[in-house]
């Protein structure tokens, strides 16, 4: 029997972010306050911003007007600096609301409400389906420079990537699940009827978290660490006569060319020669993240008529074995 | 000697004269080079889209084309042996060698085993030249694709003792035939279309699509049991897992529809004689 709790959704790196915990109880309350406490100073630090900005922007007409009259000079430490301007809590928390929290083993269960009598009310007996991921691992979203909007996915460890020559990539790294797809899908998209239709035997990976910023990658050849590469911030520039009509270029946030601009993913980035290399994930204490080895091969572009010629192997020795039979055989006629 | 030692002999000196048969005569190299050359069009499929995409990643590019050409070596010993069965029947053959010291059981498993042998030397044959085509393409070769040959025996065991079984069961050569093909191609047309399904993105599939893959689903299920494909899924899967107990299951249900299929393949014998 469950009575109703308060509780409400945390995103500790946004809404859009995709993660999220619940607080329930005063947790719920205490944190949504937080959260518009939080607002309620962003905005409060807004009317600052721009009330300061109103008086530097008067105090710059005042200088220029001044240059404009004397002819006096200012150096760079003379003149006013810009306020600068605030940023908004990126966190979000849901309005704290009440629900029955239910927290259950695997297994099916049938739930229903009831009235203060201990009467079921009608209409309320549904279904519950509790159900767990089969596998853990770690799953990378591994993006071509060539493409860089058509990233590919590596979901398993038994997944190998396979290059043409030499490549450069950028590698995102994520915590992942699999899942029963029809009850992944029935649960995430409970309000559609089809969902997870027909699916009862298919199994899904679904990324859940990336990655800490401090987790590097290694690549190692023969065994051995070749190469160890780490997080860093990337920004796509547009470069017209550029055969790709890009160019992707470390975020350096000091540098001018980037002002006011965001750095467009954070990846690790690999450069690799042909060869065979296998790459695996390792925490900042240097422990390899389980599920996150995965083999990269370059392939040997052969011509087809060899895999061709190569599959007319067994008629070839077809043809041999049947013709010494029949040798066979007249030389045994001419002996008889 | 014993009924069980002349059985024994039995199985041994009939299986031994159609393995002879079939190593000395041009079909089996036929068939064997046809299914390199189909498995050939998968493997320069996975190659151009290496080299046109310049990165792709894929579980094991060399698995598919060889259950391709194992469904293909299979399904040709499958339909010899039930050739063979009914031609032997029709001939009188089969009428002569029961007048000896041979019964339904030597018959059946002689016949068996003698497309087992054959099919393990294909498959030996296979893993050479895949060996090959991996150095050349440096596509890579795992444990899944041992596993895939050693679970492949398996599946050409069933699908041969599946053709037994309809050789004993219809009363022409050509409906057996035409049977097992059509069996054949409906299991694999349903366990692709299946896989493909399950494959697809359920998210942004269209209602017909999800109605289609309800259908499919449902079928596929039903067939599991009875579909030689759906064994081999399920030792797949098993072996991708790497849950010991899943794989002895799998290969404990593969063994066990075998058996069950060679006993009704001998019961129906028995019921129908060996007279045309």
């Amino acid at each position: 029997m469950l009575e109703r709790q308060p509780y409400a959704h945390f995103y500790p790196d946004g809404f859009y972010a995709g993660v999220s915990e619940i607080l329930v109880g005063d947790a719920a309350e205490k944190k949504f306050q937080e959260y518009r406490d939080a607002i309620e100073g962003y905005w409060q630090a807004v009317n600052d911003y721009r009330q300061a900005y109103a008086e530097y922007e008067q105090r710059m007409a005042e200088i220029l007007e001044e240059v404009s009259q004397t002819g006096k000079t200012y150096t760079e430490d003379e003149l006013p600096k810009p306020p600068e301007q605030p940023s908004p809590p990126i966190w979000y928390v849901t309005e704290a609301t009440e629900a029955f929290i239910v927290n259950l083993p695997v297994g099916e269960y049938v739930i229903r409400t009831i009235d203060d009598q201990g009467r079921a009310v009608d209409g309320t007996e549904k279904k519950l389906k509790v159900f767990d991921k089969r596998r853990t691992g770690v799953g990378y979203q591994i993006i071509p420079e060539s493409k860089w909007t058509r990233p590919v996915q590596s979901d398993d460890a038994s997944q190998i990537l396979y290059l043409e020559g030499t490549r450069t990539m950028y590698l995102k790294a994520f915590r992942e699940s699999e899942y029963n797809q029809h009850d992944y899908l029935k649960m995430t998209s409970l309000e559609q009827p089809l969902a997870g239709a027909g699916a009862t035997s298919a199994y899904m990976w679904v990324h859940e978290t990336e990655v800490p910023n401090d987790t590097k990658v290694q690549i190692l050849q023969g065994g051995k660490v070749v190469m160890e590469a780490e997080y860093k911030p990337y920004y796509v520039k547009q470069t017209p006569g550029y055969a790709l009509g890009y160019e992707i270029v470390e975020f350096d946030p000091e540098a001018d060319e980037f002002a006011g601009r965001r750095p467009s993913f954070e990846a690790v980035k690999l450069e690799l020669e042909p060869g065979t290399y296998e790459i695996r994930a390792v925490d900042s204490s240097g422990r390899v993240l389980e599920g996150s080895v995965r083999d990269i091969r370059s392939v040997n572009v052969v011509p087809m008529w060899q895999l061709y010629v190569l599959s007319l192997l067994p008629l070839l020795v077809g043809l041999v074995v049947v013709v010494r039979r029949r040798r066979t055989r007249v030389v045994k006629s001419v002996t008889a | 000697m014993s009924k069980m030692g002349n059985r024994t002999n039995a199985i041994k000196v009939i299986a031994r004269r159609d393995i002879k048969s079939t190593v000395n005569g041009l079909g089996i190299y036929v068939v064997a080079s046809l299914a390199f050359l189909v498995a050939m069009l998968f493997v320069r499929s996975n190659l151009k889209g290496v080299t046109e995409n310049g990165l792709m990643v894929m579980a094991n590019p060399l698995n598919y084309p060889f259950f391709i050409a194992v469904i293909i070596g299979a399904t040709y010993l499958a339909l010899t042996s039930t050739m063979s069965v009914s031609r032997e029947r029709d001939q009188g053959t089969l009428e002569v060698l029961f007048y000896g010291p041979i019964d339904s059981v030597a018959y059946v498993l002689a016949k068996f085993l003698e497309q087992l042998v054959t099919f393990l030397g294909l498959v030996i044959v296979y893993m050479v030249i895949f060996f090959v085509i991996s150095i050349l393409t440096n596509f890579g070769m795992d444990g899944s694709f041992l596993a895939m040959a050693g679970l492949s025996v398996l599946l050409a065991a069933a699908i041969v003792a599946f053709g037994l079984l309809l050789s004993t069961l219809c009363r022409s050569a050509r409906t057996s035939v035409i049977l097992l093909l059509v069996l054949l191609i409906l299991f694999l047309a349903v366990d692709v279309v299946a896989g493909i399904l399950n494959s697809m993105s359920a998210k942004d599939m269209s209602v017909t699509l999800v109605y289609i893959r309800v259908a499919v689903d449902m079928v596929n299920r039903g067939l599991q049991w009875i579909s030689p494909f759906g064994y081999l899924n399920r030792g797949m899967l098993a072996i991708g897992l790497g849950s010991a107990s899943l794989i002895l299951g799998s290969i404990g249900a593969s063994l066990l529809y075998t058996i069950v299929l060679l006993a009704l393949a001998i019961r129906f014998l028995e019921r129908r004689g060996v007279r045309k």
